[in-house]
């Protein structure tokens, strides 16, 4: 089953074509690696997947919901982590995550903060001011509220960014056991032996028109990694 | 280095209010000041008076000025969106901190001095030709702003150094200053009296405290200790018992930024201070304000949009997209929190005032209703007009005049009737309920809608 469709997606900043006719399928229980060089257009992709964004023309479908009719719907059902924002600066993080609980309908809310300060060693910042953290701390916090709710499909930018090589590898084994469980995990990077790692599926992004989507497999020639795979796509 | 920081300020100032809109803004300052200097044909006001509260004004708009220039790079992210200055770039290239500092303070100066005290400056043609009073008013009212300006760099860097020594210092000069206001009236401001009188000791006491706070501002520069890592214990759960929890980040935003609570007050308190001067010091002030409390009560009433201001400086609809809300449900927890804060803290400022001006208690009632209906009034427009951006948007001139407009179309007739106010003619006091019911039922009726 499908969880996110698109059709002829596009849309464009005054004169620039941010993202053109993109026909995008992700199916339920992948890691989908959507990837792309600087300015390719996968955050536009994210922001209007997830509501944030309007599009110029063209359809989209997440979970069955359309984001453009009715993003909240959307973005109640998914998660999402995105590349550049921090955590409201006058929180602390157990408070923001008691705000995300509340936001979401968290029922659970603080064994989840628990089980998350254990699994990114931050119990000991959980009543820091976020404002005071360091930019891996708040990259932590950023992770722990996408996955709060344990949604059925989340959307991460560039999760690694920030994280020393140790919770780069907790996120990274948490992501494939996340997607093990039949959780869908659309994931924008331009690392790629992080999508070389953990992927399932890619989707390859150049100037805005997809280029090539397929199993990670399928998208590397013989005796070629993801690299030399992507640069000759990409050129 | 001065070019680029004036380029700078240029750029973010045009992609704030989108294209060259922003360019107007002097214009208007201009025109505002035609008309004011126009209107003191009608008004009993002497071009003496106006130029001693033009003075003062000009020097709370440069303190003003230097608040903005120096919140934190949080605060300013909070405004700009994700921006980096050529005032951080001491980072990152061989140029010293203090330099770049030099070079900004500098900046604001020369681009303020176009912005807004030229276009003053030139609506004193109303008055005179002579080149001689548009040179000294050029001179001295730039005095003014450079002081007020200074001033806030001075107490900036004071506070990040102790901010005992700060509170004490401020403490000092305000009382000082006060009584020596209280004893021989607001032409003693040191830059006014150049004007009057221009001298060389004139000169010097305008100048003296201008170069001591420049002075020991940039000795204190970058003197302050690193900001501690700050524990804080959960208020969020609590609060979430009695609000929602938009409404409990608002609140605790407010209570954790720098100044805390307290910078609420001290914005009152500036504007209390400003409308008490106008009414002890100004000729008009006996003969127009027959109920002080009224008039008061009125001008109070739109102290509150400084909570809306201040509830929309640490953050922006973007922060909340990835959750489920929508932009509408952000302005709703601003406008719930607004609520909270807004009417009580004007029924404060009424109270204090009966105590002070005195008044009788159907005076007391009115005042009370006045400044309530306004405050719950400047709400709507001030969120109808600029959403989650009055920081920015306010000072974009379309939007600004539509602020004035609207502002000026709810206070009027409560000053109108304030002034007119005779407690027992009954069909001023009715006058008075029909204001109530009409802006009550605009501002139940916009309320609703938006709080559902």
């Amino acid at each position: 089953m499908s969880v996110i469709e698109t059709k002829n997606l596009s849309k464009s900043f005054e004169d620039v074509e941010a993202v053109e006719d993109l026909d995008l399928t992700v199916e339920e229980g992948q890691l989908f690696g959507f990837i792309g060089p600087n300015g390719a257009g996968k955050t536009t992709v994210i922001n209007l997947l997830t509501g944030q964004l309007k599009p110029s023309s063209g359809d989209c479908e997440v979970m069955g919901i359309d984001p453009v009719k009715e993003p909240k719907e959307v973005r109640k059902r998914v998660g999402i982590l995105p590349e550049r924002e921090d955590p409201p600066s006058f929180f602390t993080p157990q408070e923001y995550f008691e705000f995300v609980g509340n936001i979401r309908g968290i029922q659970d809310v603080d064994e989840k903060i628990d089980e998350w300060s254990e699994r990114l060693k931050f119990k000991d910042k959980l009543n820091k001011l976020n404002k005071d953290l360091s930019k891996g701390e708040k990259q932590k916090v950023m992770v722990v509220q996408a996955f709060l709710h344990e949604p059925d499909l989340v959307f991460i930018d560039e999760p690694l960014i920030n994280l020393d090589p140790v919770m780069q590898e907790i996120i990274k084994n948490y992501l494939v056991e996340y997607m093990e469980n039949d959780k869908t995990i659309f994931l924008s990077t331009h690392v790629m032996n992080l999508a070389n790692e953990v992927c399932s599926h890619i989707g390859i992004i150049d100037n805005g028109r997809l280029v090539k989507q397929g199993k990670l497999k399928e998208i590397k020639e013989e005796n070629e990694d993801l690299t030399e795979a992507f640069l000759r796509l990409v050129k | 280095m001065l070019k680029h920081l004036l380029k700078e300020e240029w750029r973010i100032h045009s992609s704030l209010f989108g294209g060259k809109k922003f360019a107007l803004f002097p214009i208007m300052v201009f025109l505002f000041a035609v008309i004011g200097f126009y209107s003191l044909e009608i008004l009993p006001i002497t071009s003496f008076e106006a130029q001693v509260g033009l003075h003062w004004f000009i020097l709370f708009f440069g303190l003003n000025v230097g608040t903005i220039g120096f919140v934190s790079e949080s605060g300013m992210k909070n405004v700009l969106g994700e921006i980096n200055l050529i005032l951080f770039s001491s980072r990152t290239l061989p140029v010293s901190r203090k330099n770049v500092l030099g070079n900004f303070l500098l900046k604001d100066i020369i681009y303020y001095f176009f912005w807004f005290i030229l276009p003053v400056v030139f609506g004193n043609l109303v008055l005179t030709f002579s080149p001689f009073h548009i040179l000294s008013v050029t001179f001295t009212y730039t005095l003014a702003f450079v002081l007020g300006f200074l001033t806030t760099f001075f107490f900036s860097t004071l506070y990040n150094t102790s901010r005992s020594l700060a509170g004490v210092t401020a403490l000092i000069l305000v009382s000082i200053t006060g009584l020596y206001v209280l004893r021989h009236g607001l032409s003693v401001l040191p830059v006014f009296q150049l004007w009057i009188e221009p001298s060389k000791l004139n000169f010097l006491y305008s100048a003296i405290p201008i170069f001591i706070f420049a002075a020991v501002g940039f000795v204190l520069f970058g003197r302050g200790k690193p900001i501690k890592s700050r524990r804080k214990e959960n208020a969020f759960k609590d609060l979430t018992k009695k609000m929602d929890a938009l409404n409990a980040k608002n609140i605790l935003d407010l209570k954790r930024s720098s100044g805390g609570i307290g910078k609420i007050f001290f914005s009152y308190t500036v504007l209390f201070v400003f409308v008490w001067l106008i009414i002890n010091y100004f000729p008009f002030g006996d003969t127009v304000f027959r109920s002080p409390l009224l008039i008061l009560a009125t001008l109070f009433g739109v102290f509150p949009v400084s909570i809306y201001n201040w509830l929309n400086r640490y953050d922006s609809a973007g922060d909340y997209l990835y959750l489920p809300l929508v932009k509408e449900d952000v302005v709703e927890g601003k406008i719930r929190s607004y609520i909270l804060l807004g009417p009580v803290s004007v029924v404060l400022v009424v109270l204090i005032s009966f105590l002070i001006f005195g008044g009788t208690i159907l005076e007391l009632l009115h005042g009370l209703t006045i400044a309530l209906i306004i405050s719950l009034s400047m709400l709507s427009v001030v969120s109808k007009l600029t959403g989650l951006r009055p920081n920015t948007k306010l000072f974009n001139t379309s939007v600004f005049i539509k602020f004035m407009i609207l502002g000026g179309a709810v206070i009027s007739p409560f000053l109108v009737l304030s002034i007119v106010f005779e407690s027992f003619l009954i069909w001023r006091n009715l006058m008075f309920v029909a204001l109530y019911l009409l802006f009550g039922t605009i501002n139940y009726i916009y309320l609703r809608k938006i709080l559902g």
